[in-house]
């Protein structure tokens, strides 16, 4: 037994480390080219959204006034976190919306639209919509119920092929729990095939009938889901296959394949799996969800062979799962409060977050399941081993309330599948306050090269610069170093030089702490395009 | 007629570079006679702020051609080659196919102090054969804190032939904190020793070649 519970460990940490990858879960936009509101001087050559993660393109266009497409956008690249949309036919003066809609690592479709404008000052945008979540669809009701069902019926699969491997019960019990397990393996290779489907019904945002495009289930395929449905369908497959041998002659090795992979399915997908670290994280989810499974597996067995057995019997069998039951329930509380920890990050958010609300509802039912096990386990079960009979029916009513709570549990773990963790929130507040923060913002061309100068808040005090340098042909350059050289002439303060600091995507930071005093103040950016050659920006910034 | 003139500008030139320029990276040597392979020393003079020095990198400039390092026995000498279009013959028959690009001195035995001292680069290579060309080192100090990036160049060329080149090349040396070092070629009194095996046109670098042909 110890061996079996060896090799499961064994193989959930290679399906953690295998299976897994490093994304982060939810995307957050964290800037975008041209900025919200921004007014270009000329049409942009291509537009570029930076996101917290790689995501995928569902759509994204520039349209006019009219809410007509324009710019004859190319093809959209994806280099990195970034998502380059080309524009090949120029973009007369004007204000135009840029819309988009992605999908992150968790399968969950984030959109948004806002404007800019070209050449002159941008038109009232007010009457549109600036939503930064999709519109719920039918679809969304019709993948949450489906991510129930699959929860539920994964868990109960593998959970009773966990089961049947650790705790011996009489025959006619196992014989029932194996046809319980086949039928939930059943249920979820379904559920994994239209997760898919709904998925990309959702991401598409379509009607009754997008389920049968193709275009629909297109979408969904380049999700994460696909990988999750590649595992899991095979996984349910296996443990069918175990589920069919007869009790005697039980095929362990299917079961424990089949469990196995049925978990690492899940790992592939979802925030907690994919948050930083990756390896601590997906391995925490994947102890979390083998031990969850085995109890949730021991319910109908346990139930049964109450009915099945006599009081001295079942209160035997109920001990051996007790000796187990100790273990995964330790295990459960430690990866689930790692895992919390890291997703809500204070316990302040646990209040004041949808996220942290979601997961205080589940810690409060698991307490409740958690004070039903230790009176099974403390009361209960002695008095099942020195024969009391009344004990059987006690132990029925628990279990049956245990079953109930697990049925809300799983409801209340995929309300969390479907929330933004304060993390992510965090990204998305902190890109949110960049983008709102007020000061001063110009574009300078030297030599044919351009930087993107934004002084923030550009009062008198402590100032933030950030530069990017676009080259000869308008992309962002990388470049080997920065520096800013600050001059306000008429108070004869001359050459405060700062160095900039490479946050990345082409982006530089630099602040000064020498601008207390209000004035014209002359700007010298020096971009090094490589260490050797330098392009000098000269811009006055307006001090107040 | 005008090699008097050169001589003038290139006096007034060293004497510009007396007075104002010695706080920065120069080279030893402000002329070279055209077409010479000449051996220069680039001066670090100081320190970035008040850091000291400890590490020197250079840009060859495009127009100098059979670059070579000098042994440095208190610092590590490495370079950064660049492959040319089209190999060139060497001397002693072999094809050259990369040329010196950049020179790094660095891992002293011991920084340059910030001030008080200056240290010398050494390294060398062939002017080009026209005179009254200047010619840009690029150079950047690495200092223990900061850098100093002498990489400025004029906002407009530089003619030796413009009434009014002194005072703009004192522009050049004065508008920012970080002129990149310069050298004017002067016209040679006679080629270079030996005479016999320098090496016929059609046989040296291509941007000689270019130099030659303006």
């Amino acid at each position: 037994m110890a061996r079996i519970a060896f090799v499961l460990c064994a193989l959930a940490l290679a399906f953690s480390l295998g299976v897994s990858r490093p994304v982060l879960a939810h995307a957050v936009l964290l800037g975008s080219t041209p900025k919200a509101n921004e007014m270009l001087q000329t049409s942009p050559k291509e537009l570029i959204l930076n996101f917290n993660e790689g995501v995928g393109p569902i759509f994204f266009k520039v349209l006019d006034k009219t809410g007509k497409e324009v710019g004859a956008p190319g093809e959209i690249k994806i280099d990195g976190n970034n998502l380059i949309l080309p524009l090949s036919a120029e973009l007369a003066n004007g204000t135009y919306v840029l819309t988009y809609r992605v999908i992150s690592a968790d399968t969950h479709p984030v959109g948004a639209t806002f404007g800019f404008s070209v050449g002159e000052p941008m038109a009232d945008l007010s009457q549109m919509s600036q939503s930064t979540e999709p519109a719920s669809t039918p679809w969304t009701w019709a993948v949450a119920a489906n991510r129930w069902v699959l929860y539920a019926g994964m868990l109960l699969a593998a959970g009773s092929a966990l089961f049947t491997l650790l705790v011996t019960t009489p025959a006619t019990v196992t014989a029932a729990t194996f046809t319980l397990g086949k039928n939930a393996a059943i249920i979820s290779a379904i559920a994994y095939v239209l997760a898919v489907g709904f998925g990309g019904a959702e991401m598409v945002l379509g009607g009754a009938a997008a389920l049968f495009s193709g275009d629909t289930w297109a979408r969904g395929l380049q999700s994460t889901l696909t990988p999750s449905a590649v595992i899991g369908i095979p996984a349910m497959l296996v443990l069918i296959y175990g589920y069919t041998a007869s009790v005697e002659k039980p095929k362990n090795g299917a079961l424990t394949v089949g469990a196995v992979a049925a978990v690492g399915s899940f790992l592939v997908t979802g925030h907690a799996a994919t948050a930083p670290p990756v390896w601590l994280m997906a391995t925490l989810v994947a102890v979390h969800l083998f031990c969850t499974a085995f109890w949730f597996g021991a319910l109908y067995p346990l139930y049964k062979t109450t009915q099945a057995a006599d009081a001295a019997a079942a209160g035997a069998v109920m001990n051996k799962f007790s000796v187990w039951a100790v273990y995964s329930v330790a295990l459960i509380i430690a990866s689930g409060l790692v895992i919390s920890w890291v997703q809500v990050q204070s316990p302040a958010n646990i209040l004041s977050t949808v996220y942290g609300n979601g997961l205080f509802r589940k810690v409060v039912l698991v307490a409740v399941i958690l004070a039903l096990a230790g009176y099974n386990k403390l009361v209960l079960t002695p008095a099942l081993e020195k024969g009391d009979a009344t004990g059987l029916a006690r132990i029925r009513r628990t279990i049956r309330v245990e079953f109930a709570l697990y049925v809300l549990i799983l409801g209340a773990a995929m309300t969390l599948t479907l929330t933004i963790p304060p993390r992510a929130l965090g990204d998305q507040a902190a890109a949110g306050a960049a983008m709102q923060m007020d000061g001063f913002k110009t574009t300078v061309q030297a030599d044919g090269y351009s930087v993107d100068v934004e002084v923030t808040p550009a009062k008198a005090g402590e100032n933030m610069i950030m530069a990017t340098v676009k080259g000869k042909d308008g992309q962002v350059l990388t470049l080997a170093d920065l520096e800013i050289n600050a001059n306000l002439a008429a108070a004869g303060i001359a050459d405060v030089m700062v160095k900039g600091q490479n946050v990345g995507n082409g982006m530089w930071h630099a602040v000064f702490k020498e601008m207390i005093i209000p004035g014209d103040w002359t700007l010298r950016v020096d971009a090094f395009v490589t260490d050797f050659d330098k392009v000098s920006f000269e811009l006055t910034v307006s001090i107040k | 007629m005008k090699k008097l003139f050169l001589a003038t500008v290139a006096a007034g030139v060293c004497g510009l570079i007396a007075t104002s320029a010695s706080a920065h990276n120069v080279l030893t040597s402000m002329e070279g006679y055209a077409g010479y392979v000449t051996d220069f020393e680039m001066r670090v003079t100081h320190g970035c702020k008040g850091s000291p020095v400890k590490e020197v990198k250079i840009r060859i400039p495009a127009e100098l051609s059979r670059v070579s390092v000098g042994a440095n026995r208190d610092w590590k000498v490495e370079t950064k080659m660049r492959k040319l279009d089209k190999p060139i013959p060497g001397e002693g028959g072999n094809m050259i196919t990369e040329v010196i690009e950049e020179i790094t001195w660095k891992d002293p035995k011991s920084p340059i102090p910030a001030g008080g001292v200056f240290e010398g680069f050494k390294f060398r290579g062939a002017l080009p054969k026209e005179d009254g060309k200047i010619i840009f080192f690029r150079t950047i100090n690495i200092c223990e804190q900061g850098d100093d990036k002498y990489v400025d160049m004029p906002k407009e060329e530089l003619k030796l032939n413009d009434p009014d080149f002194k005072k703009k090349l004192w522009t050049f040396m004065t508008a920012t904190a970080t002129p990149s070092p310069f050298l004017i070629t002067v016209k040679a009194p006679k080629p270079q020793y030996p005479w016999e095996p320098m090496e016929p046109a059609k046989a040296e670098a291509p941007t000689q070649q270019k130099a030659a042909a303006k």
